[in-house]
């Protein structure tokens, strides 16, 4: 199966990555995908203070699976994804579309299987920590942004793409801009959408939906509790004694979580075990039993079907 | 009256050269105008991608005449300016003089450092101002300069002999006001950045598509008389949301046109008729004001001249898709 890999820190030297790997020659910052693979392109955008976007639209002829994270540790990326995949084991005319956004750090991986006639729709923007510090570096409650963005960024929250994300997205892939003007396009476009991300994280963290507001010392509760969860084990976590742990009422501890993280403790657990059964198939080369044993499961067809909702397809797809 | 002559290569030079003559500090990069002179400020901004940009904000409390001398430096300065004349203000290119008096205007204007720029306005005039700085090194840097040189220079050849002011259309209005606009967002940095920078390519591309695509024949020949009383139909229909817009018969004696010219004119100057435009204003100010957190639906509702909330409800969600409970609402 093709893989196209594109967990990289530099989208330039992707580029050139893919290039090679798809033996054709980059063009103007893009390279047009060959036909045997797909039919699209992907292309790069070089932004002033080392903002780089990479914007990728493919229709698979064929099954591919892409890659997605390993970024340097202090980098983000912002991931506009408006995919669609075909789903074989459905009728012929089911799609699953996605339609977010997500920012995610250096802990964020992502491996999927596009199956052939699906397509990807990605926009992706790169940036240094330090350029989101300054940034985002004058205005109230900076402290707790602060905090509050890493947190985010690790639990791969998606939110849901709106009318005006999509319009500038839109914008950027129907360009019929003249040249002169191409670079201010872009830029432009950008980081309207950089600003339109942050605007409504910040609006999110001073009126957050749940009933708890937190407080800077809460925050880093929060993310004590998401390190450790982080460390993988193979029994699922504890609420109760995390909570004793932690010196936080169970209540808030769950409520918080979620509100913070978007995801509840359980299913969070859930998603880094999966992603570790990926690992273990994947790179690994364990058998379907021996990752599902080592992920603490007694019952093959619950790891199965856990496995194929979130990677839409079967473990032992992935076994070599 | 204040005279200032000064040279403009570098804001931060020209800022100080304001508050010398007025005899006051600069701080943050901000100049408060004493009392005697305006009510307001001058300050700089300095965009990531480079762009040195001058805004202002200031009631006259005497008459002021700014003096930009030519430079051999070549380059270009794209203003935005919204004027509330009490009196007169003078608007001289190198020795052609125009003359306005108590009028509203909004309206950008690009010019050379190679010619003479003087305004002079009288006392009890306010101005709201964003002038940007485009050097030759920038332009290069981040345009294509063989192209655009041709355009911009048509442009200033045009310029000088007419004065050609362009008109703010409701997106100019928008985005200058979020650039005016007081805030303490965390984002405030960011939005006046991405608002001027939107602002200069929506006036560059302008110029590209009257200069390159279209021919001689499509280009909006409005005469410049006209053109100005239009922009002060148009500041009349943006200037009060709460009551109804004023009447055709109305516009049509502050344009000293007949209402059908009026009305046909309008269309050819800003791409939607008269009512239209009033209406996508008064949404994107229901935008903005619900985008600010600061006030109820039904405060903005009213604020707007709606009593009726539904009503309100139904308008703003044929321009833009949403009713607005769904814009203010995080979801």
């Amino acid at each position: 199966m093709v893989v196209i890999n594109l967990s990289h820190h530099n989208y330039q030297v992707l580029l050139q990555n893919l290039a090679r790997q798809l033996k054709v020659k980059p063009q103007n910052n893009s390279i047009i995908i060959p036909s045997e693979i797909g039919e699209g392109l992907i292309k790069v955008i070089q932004l002033p203070n080392g903002l780089q976007a990479l914007m990728i639209k493919i229709f698979f002829h064929q099954d591919v699976q892409i890659k997605q994270g390993n970024i340097n540790e202090d980098d983000y990326v912002l991931n506009f994804d408006e995919s669609e995949m075909a789903d074989k084991k459905k009728i012929s005319s089911v799609k699953v579309i996605n339609s977010f956004v997500r920012l995610t750090g250096s802990s964020f991986r992502h491996w999927e299987i596009m199956k052939k006639k699906s397509s990807v729709q990605y926009l992706k923007i790169l940036f240094s920590q330090e350029w989101l510090s300054g940034y985002i570096g004058l205005g109230e409650k900076i402290s707790l942004f602060e905090n509050y963005i890493p947190i985010k960024s690790q639990s791969g929250e998606k939110e849901k793409l709106n009318e005006d994300y999509r319009q500038v997205i839109n914008e950027m892939w129907n360009t019929d801009n003249k040249e002169f003007l191409q670079n201010i396009f872009y830029q432009n476009r950008v980081l309207l959408l950089i600003e339109q991300f942050f605007t409504r994280m910040h609006a999110a963290l001073l009126n957050p939906k749940g009933k708890f507001k937190l407080t800077t010392e809460d925050v880093e509760i929060l993310k004590k509790v998401e390190i450790k969860l982080n460390t993988f084990t193979a029994t699922p976590p504890n609420i109760e004694l995390l909570a004793k742990k932690y010196s936080m009422g169970k209540a808030k501890l769950s409520q918080a979580f979620k509100q913070v993280y978007g995801i509840s403790i359980y299913n969070y657990y859930q998603k880094q075990r999966m992603q570790r059964a990926h690992e273990l198939l994947s790179a690994q080369n364990l058998s379907v039993k021996e990752a599902a044993k080592k992920l603490g499961y007694t019952n093959m067809s619950n790891f199965i079907l856990a496995f194929k909702k979130q990677f839409n397809t079967e473990p032992k797809n992935l076994v070599v | 009256m204040l005279r200032i002559d000064y040279y403009q290569t570098d804001y931060a030079k020209v800022l100080q050269t304001f508050a010398d003559v007025m005899k006051a500090k600069v701080k943050d990069d901000t100049l408060a105008i004493p009392q005697e002179i305006a009510t307001g400020y001058f300050k700089t901004i300095t965009l990531s991608n480079g762009l040195q940009c001058l805004v202002s904000d200031y009631t006259l409390n005497t008459e002021l005449y700014l003096q930009r001398n030519s430079s051999n430096d070549e380059f270009y300065i794209l203003r935005f300016d919204e004027v509330s004349i009490s009196d007169t203000l003078m608007v001289k290119i190198d020795d052609d003089y125009i003359w306005e008096t108590k009028q509203d205007r909004a309206s950008v204007l690009l010019n050379s450092s190679l010619s003479d720029f003087a305004t002079s306005a009288s006392e009890g005039t306010a101005i709201r101002s964003i002038n940007i700085l485009l050097t030759r090194e920038w332009l290069t840097q981040y345009l294509n300069i063989e192209s655009l040189d041709d355009i911009l220079k048509k442009y200033l050849l045009l310029k000088t002999r007419s004065y050609n002011f362009a008109p703010f259309d409701i997106e100019y209005r928008t985005w200058f006001n979020e650039v005016m606009e007081d805030t303490d967002s965390a984002m405030k940095n960011s939005i006046v950045e991405n608002r001027i920078m939107l602002m200069m390519e929506k006036f560059l591309n302008s110029l590209y598509q009257h200069f390159h695509q279209l021919s001689e024949a499509d280009i909006i020949k409005i005469p410049n008389d006209e053109v100005k009383r239009l922009m002060e139909v148009e500041s009349y229909l943006v200037k009060d949301f709460s009551i109804p817009p004023p009447p055709l018969t109305f516009l049509s004696r502050v344009a000293a046109m007949s209402t059908t010219t009026l009305k046909n004119k309008f269309k050819k100057l800003y791409g939607i008729n008269v009512y239209e435009y009033f209406q996508k204003s008064r949404m994107q100010k229901a935008k903005a004001l619900l985008l600010s957190r600061k006030y109820s639906i039904k405060e903005i509702g009213s604020q707007l001249g709606y009593s009726n909330l539904s009503n309100f409800a139904t308008a703003f969600k044929k321009e833009f898709n949403r009713l607005p409970s769904q814009l203010v609402l995080h979801k």
